[in-house]
Parts: structure tokens; sequence; C-alpha cells
């Protein structure tokens, strides 16, 4: 007959006290999540809110590979979100998971994943100012901008229309071909 | 601002008339009179009859004349830069522009009140002149009144 010592008590209450806490603290999203729409670079998602009475809020994490960020928190009992994103290149997938926090800042573990692929907006190349157009007044912002590498205060990412990292007369020429388009 | 536009183009009197027999070349010059501003660049939309096509381009007094085409919409966009000094004067040619006659009809070349000017300061920035606004693009009809906000440059007939 084994006879358990005081230290083999001990051990045993202090694991059965750490699975009743587990237990305790462990929050449910049980719920799917769904991506329901997604136009341009955004996002929408939508999630079934929970039901625990003590819920605070959930975070949607936005997943590229194996890295995952905090994208959004949404404050309970809301079920959707819209997520601007930042698309890097071309048919980029990302996925989304969401979690729930209570109001004692426990996390719940993540829901099942969805994932989509996104390309950044059209851009029209050489509308330096933003106006819809390519015209002079573009040229004359790269103008001002000539000789500026990424780190001159000068320095305007739109004006680099090689992405050579430098705005020069190459930059000019480029933007020549493309005057008038809007 | 259309007065303001058909000064800064240099054309304020009656419209002129031209005729042209199908198969033949219209050239038309463009003149701008800058209203005692000294100007590094100009820039605006020229919109033509359907009957046309565009066909080629020569520079004016500027240093850099560039005269891009978009035929689906029988618009080009035409711009003139200044390398150095700026220029100050009436009549000053921006550009001359030739369009085939491809078909008989009736119909207008017009400036879309959208002018650009601008001048560039020692400091390195520039000035956007107060010549003009981005407008929407005015339809160009060979029977219909002339569109508001824009200035007439000739009235083509091709017979």
């Amino acid at each position: 007959m084994n006879v358990m010592t005081v230290k083999e008590k001990l051990v045993l209450t202090c694991i059965g006290i750490a699975i009743a806490l587990i237990l305790l603290v462990h929050i449910t999203l049980s719920q799917e999540l769904v991506l329901f729409d997604r136009t341009g670079s955004a996002a929408m998602l939508t999630w079934t809110p929970n039901d625990e009475p003590d819920m605070a809020h959930y975070t949607v994490y936005t997943w590229r590979g194996d890295t995952a960020t905090a994208a959004l928190t949404v404050p309970h009992p809301a079920g959707t979100a819209t997520l601007d994103l930042v698309v890097r290149w071309q048919y980029e997938r990302i996925g989304f998971t969401l979690t729930a926090t209570d109001e004692a800042g426990n996390e719940s573990a993540h829901s099942n994943k969805v994932v989509a692929v996104f390309s950044p907006a059209p851009q029209l190349v050489g509308d330096v100012d933003g106006d819809g157009r390519v015209s002079v007044t573009d040229g004359e912002w790269i103008r001002a901008s000539y000789g500026a590498l990424p780190w001159y205060a000068g320095w305007r990412a739109a004006a680099d229309l090689d992405g050579s990292r430098k705005i020069d007369v190459v930059d000019l020429e480029l933007l020549r071909t493309k005057l008038g388009n809007r | 601002m259309a007065t303001k536009l058909k000064q800064f183009l240099g054309l304020t009197g009656p419209v002129p008339t031209i005729r042209r027999k199908v198969g033949e070349v219209l050239n038309i010059m463009l003149l701008a009179d800058t209203q005692g501003l000294a100007v590094h660049s100009i820039g605006f939309d020229l919109r033509y009859p359907a009957n046309l096509a565009y066909v080629d381009h020569c520079a004016g007094e500027f240093d850099v004349t560039t005269v891009n085409s978009f035929p689906a919409d029988y618009l080009l966009y035409i711009a003139a830069e200044q390398n150095d000094e700026p220029k100050t004067g009436d009549g000053l040619t921006l550009a001359g522009v030739s369009f085939a006659c491809d078909a008989a009809g009736e119909g207008l070349i017009i400036a879309i009140d959208s002018v650009q000017a601008n001048r560039r300061e020692e400091s390195g920035g520039f000035t956007s002149l107060p010549t003009g606004h981005v407008d929407q693009p005015l339809a160009v009809d060979a029977v219909e009144d002339i569109p508001d906000g824009a200035k007439v440059i000739v009235r083509v007939v091709v017979e």
C-alpha cells in the first residue's frame, strides 16, 4: 500500500488548485469568426457576441504568415468590426482571428482563422498632390523635392515615380508621360 | 473664372470658324496671356470634336511642351514648362496642335476651365497662380451651346 507523503499531498493540492483556477478564468469563444465582406484594403468581420456576464472586449488579430498582430479592439457586445489594412503587395494573404477578454483581463484562446487575399488600392501614378489628376502642378511638386532622399525633409514618396528612392529628373520625365491621367 | 480663363488663353474676341475638307489637316496655335504674371508652367485640357483626330504637336515659346492624347475621350492635356526665367506676356505660344479631319461635321475645340499655372520660387517651392480650378470634363458636341466654364478656341466645320 502506497502512503503519500506530506510533500506529495502538498504538490497534488497545488496542482488541483491550479487546475481549478485555470477553469475559473477560462473564457469560451465558440462562435465562428466570419469574413463577410471586403472592399479594397478593408475587411469586415462578424461573430456572435459572447454571452458571459463579465465580458469586456474583443481583439481582432491579423496574421501575416505565422505572426499575429493585435489590430483592433472592439468593446463588448459588438459583433462586427471593420479593419483598414495596410496591404504591402499584390495578392497578399492576410488571416484574422478573434479573442475575447473579460473584465479581469483574462483573454480567451484564438477563434478559427479566416484568410483572404488583398491587393493595394490602385494608385494614380504621378498624382503627387492627390487631387485626382496628373498635371503641371504635380510636376512642380517633383521639382520642389529635387534631390530629396527618403530621410530628407523635402521627401515625398508620391513624387518618387520610378521607386529609385531619389527624386530627380527621371521622375519628372516619367510624369510627363502621364500628364492628363485621372 | 471663365472670364479669367478666356483672358489667360488670350483669345477674347469672336470665335473664329475654320473650314476644312475631309482628309485635310487642321493646325491650331494655342496662345496665352499671362495677365502680367510670371509663369513657369501652364497646363490645361483641350477637347475636340469626334470627327477630328489628334495627329501631332509642336512646341511653343516654352522650353518643354508636352501634349498627351486620350483619343477615346477626344481630350488632350497640354503642358508648357519653362526651365529658367519665367515667361510673362500676351500672345505667348504654348503649342501648335494638328488634327486630321476624318469625317464631315461641325464642332468646337475648347479649353476646359481647369487651367493650372505655377510660378517657382527661389526657396525651391512654387506658387499655384489663381488662374483656374479643376472641373468636371465637359462634353463637346457640334450643335450644342458652348458649355459654361469653357473657352472656345475655334469652331471647326469639316465638309
